[in-house]
């Protein structure tokens, strides 16, 4: 079998998979992009980005996955505004999307 | 920290349909959104019934681009503006056309172009606010030509599409992200933004909310007094 076959094959079935683990996946970790320096000095106030816990539980520790431990927290910036956004889209009414 | 939805979310399963999406209103309440934007679902039932839906939210529904086609005044807030921890922040709602593909709003209303729509408000939005945040119905594609052609959007927060952005896609100074459907995920996105508005870091964290998570007590109360209200047929 050629080299390339087998990579669109396995392409193939982690496509497959992300599709059909849907509730069951875990929170994927976080992807983590510096795009440059930070710029010079020249905003007053800073916002420090907030956990909201009423929003995003803390999993039981006996079955959770779905978020790692590990996870990088940002730098807080010396200077500029840092913000969190928490968002959905297109929950269509469900109430209970995994059951 | 604030908590958005790009719309769609109000209406479509049983309980929320049947509760004319009062449901879905009364939980976001308890979870504090901020602000959602108007989608298809979310006017299946009419503007009238979005409109009664908005006066009980305690967050605002925004659509910067839906009018009525007398007046010619807007159906529902264009934007709205929250403090953070000193920061202000400018949040749009931008509608996609397919609001007024339903039956009970196809002669209802009028759709103004979202581009110049959101030009118009951007402009405006960034005299008063340090950030500004879109939510967006347009298709992925058209949320990029959206960040190329309006300058001073930080985030555009996208649906419709369904895709699931786990690497928000930056054009120019903007970031655009989209998490999937049926609140199968939320998204946590952490942006850097410097004094020149552009974005210089980022992170972001893909949530999947599974049976893992426990539920809130006072959300889970809400919901079955709503699934007794409205039992599912056998």
């Amino acid at each position: 079998m050629r080299i390339r076959h087998r990579v669109q094959i396995v392409g193939a079935l982690l496509l497959l998979a992300m599709a059909l683990t849907g509730c069951q996946q875990p929170a994927e970790p976080t992807a983590r992009v510096t795009l440059g320096p930070p710029p010079p000095p020249t905003i007053a106030h800073t916002a420090t980005p907030e956990v909201a816990t009423a929003v995003i539980p803390t999993p039981s520790p006996a079955s959770a996955t779905t978020v790692p431990t590990s996870t990088p927290t940002p730098q807080r910036p010396e200077q500029g505004i840092a913000l969190t956004v928490l968002h959905t889209n297109d929950v269509n009414g469900y109430i209970d999307p995994c059951g | 920290m604030v908590v958005v939805d790009a719309g769609s979310s109000l209406l479509g399963e049983y309980v929320a349909l049947k509760s004319e999406g009062r449901v879905m209103v009364e939980a976001m309440n308890l979870a504090q959104y901020d602000a959602m934007a108007v989608g298809r679902m979310d006017v299946l039932l009419g503007f009238d019934v979005l409109q009664e839906r908005a006066a009980e939210a305690s967050f605002a529904i925004l659509s910067a681009n839906i009018v009525d086609t007398e007046t010619q005044e807007l159906l529902f807030e264009p934007y709205v503006i929250v403090e953070r921890d000193g920061v202000s922040i400018g949040i749009l709602g931008i509608s996609d056309q397919e609001v007024l593909s339903m039956p009970a709003t196809r002669s209802a209303a009028a759709f103004l172009d979202p581009i110049e729509t959101a030009q118009r408000y951007v402009s405006e939005l960034r005299e008063q606010v340090d950030v500004v945040i879109v939510l967006s119905r347009l298709a992925l594609a058209d949320n990029e030509a959206l960040a190329a052609e309006v300058p001073g959007i930080n985030v555009i927060v996208g649906g419709k599409t369904r895709r699931l952005v786990q690497e928000p896609r930056r054009v120019d100074d903007a970031l655009i992200t989209e998490m999937s459907y049926n609140g199968e995920r939320c998204g946590k996105l952490t942006v850097f933004v410097g004094a020149d508005g552009a974005p210089y870091d980022y992170v972001q964290q893909v949530v999947a909310l599974t049976q893992d998570w426990p539920d809130d007590p006072e959300t889970a109360e809400l919901l079955d007094e709503y699934r007794r209200r409205y039992p599912v047929l056998e």
